[in-house]
């Protein structure tokens, strides 16, 4: 029952972590910024845990576990952040659907919503894409994210629609 | 000794996820796709039998806690790769090279983005969608209607 609060208690730390990070931010999240200050975060954590909690009674595979456990629910959170700054298509199309039922205006509403536009300049916010007169371009960093997809994508045998 | 186990955790998790998705395709139970969900029922069952038993209850509860965390990140990618409009944006670019946004937004736009959409609620039936003119959220569909639990989901996303 310890083991399984203690457990409980390093997935709160990240959460916590995500709140006094957005209390800053107000939801302009610049995802390298984010997973630097959790680094940052997570040092001064384990730091303060290494002095003042009693390791002695813990099993070394339950410290193991729970510090992967950590990592992993990182990066399970990680992919929600990109919620935070925009509205998924989706959830919009839910939305209209539950006022209204027609095809041309839900396609008016959504494109008064620029999902596009609002996509294209997230891209240039994260340093992922640049743009010069009308041409749009990878920075290294996009070019390492889209090796990464291509290799995901022939894997799996996934297919990009959009 | 654990992080060998979770290495095999996530090997296992990865090669099951591509046999249910030579198996099952792109099918889905809105929102997820039945390859993932058989995936996550297996790597439970599996990891946490081997957990429990070579190590102990503590971790066993903790393998679980990653299986579910492994899932939803997994569940992630291969959504933003198939639906994210920014990973297609950045793929299309990184075919290009160098893209014209004007012609672009020719090819890819907000029609293309519902559209897509429309197809993929219609799989399951979340959708009605009549004449291409009117569309109807599926309230009397046998089952579940997922279309508000995902919303909820996004809404309660936010608020984490």
């Amino acid at each position: 029952m310890k083991t399984i609060l203690l457990t409980f208690g390093i997935l709160f730390l990240i959460l916590l972590f995500n709140k006094i990070y957005f209390f800053y931010k107000k939801k302009k999240v610049v995802f390298y910024d984010y997973f630097f200050k959790f680094i940052y975060f997570t040092i001064i954590i384990f730091f303060i845990m290494y002095y003042f909690i009693d390791r002695s009674n813990l099993p070394e595979e339950y410290v193991s576990s729970i510090l992967i456990c950590y990592t992993v629910g990182f990066f399970a959170i990680f992919f929600t952040v990109s919620l935070k700054s925009y509205e998924s298509p989706t959830n919009f199309i839910y939305k209209f659907l539950n006022k209204k039922s027609d095809y041309q205006k839900l396609l008016s509403f959504l494109k008064k919503k620029n999902i596009i536009t609002n996509r294209f300049n997230d891209l240039k916010k994260q340093k992922l894409i640049t743009e010069k007169k009308g041409k749009v371009s990878l920075t290294l960093l996009g070019n390492n994210f889209c090796k990464t997809y291509f290799i995901l994508m022939n894997f799996f045998k996934i297919k990009n629609e959009g | 000794m654990y992080l060998l186990f979770f290495i095999i955790n996530l090997f296992l998790y990865i090669i099951f996820l591509k046999l249910f998705l030579v198996l099952f395709g792109s099918k889905y139970i809105f929102p997820v796709r039945v390859a993932d969900l058989f995936n996550l029922i297996t790597n439970l069952i599996t990891n946490f039998a081997i957990s429990f038993y070579y190590l102990n209850f503590s971790v066993a509860f903790n393998v679980i806690l990653i299986n579910f965390f492994l899932f939803f990140i997994f569940y992630s990618i291969l959504s933003m790769i198939s639906t994210s409009p920014r990973t297609k944006i950045l793929l299309d670019v990184h075919k290009t090279k160098s893209l014209n946004k004007k012609d672009y937004l020719k090819k890819y736009n907000t029609k293309v983005i519902l559209d897509n959409r429309i197809k993929r609620l219609l799989t399951n039936s979340e959708i009605i969608l009549i004449k291409n003119k009117k569309i109807l959220l599926n309230k009397k569909k046998g089952g579940l209607n997922f279309l508000p639990f995902v919303s909820f989901m996004f809404n309660l996303m936010k608020k984490i």
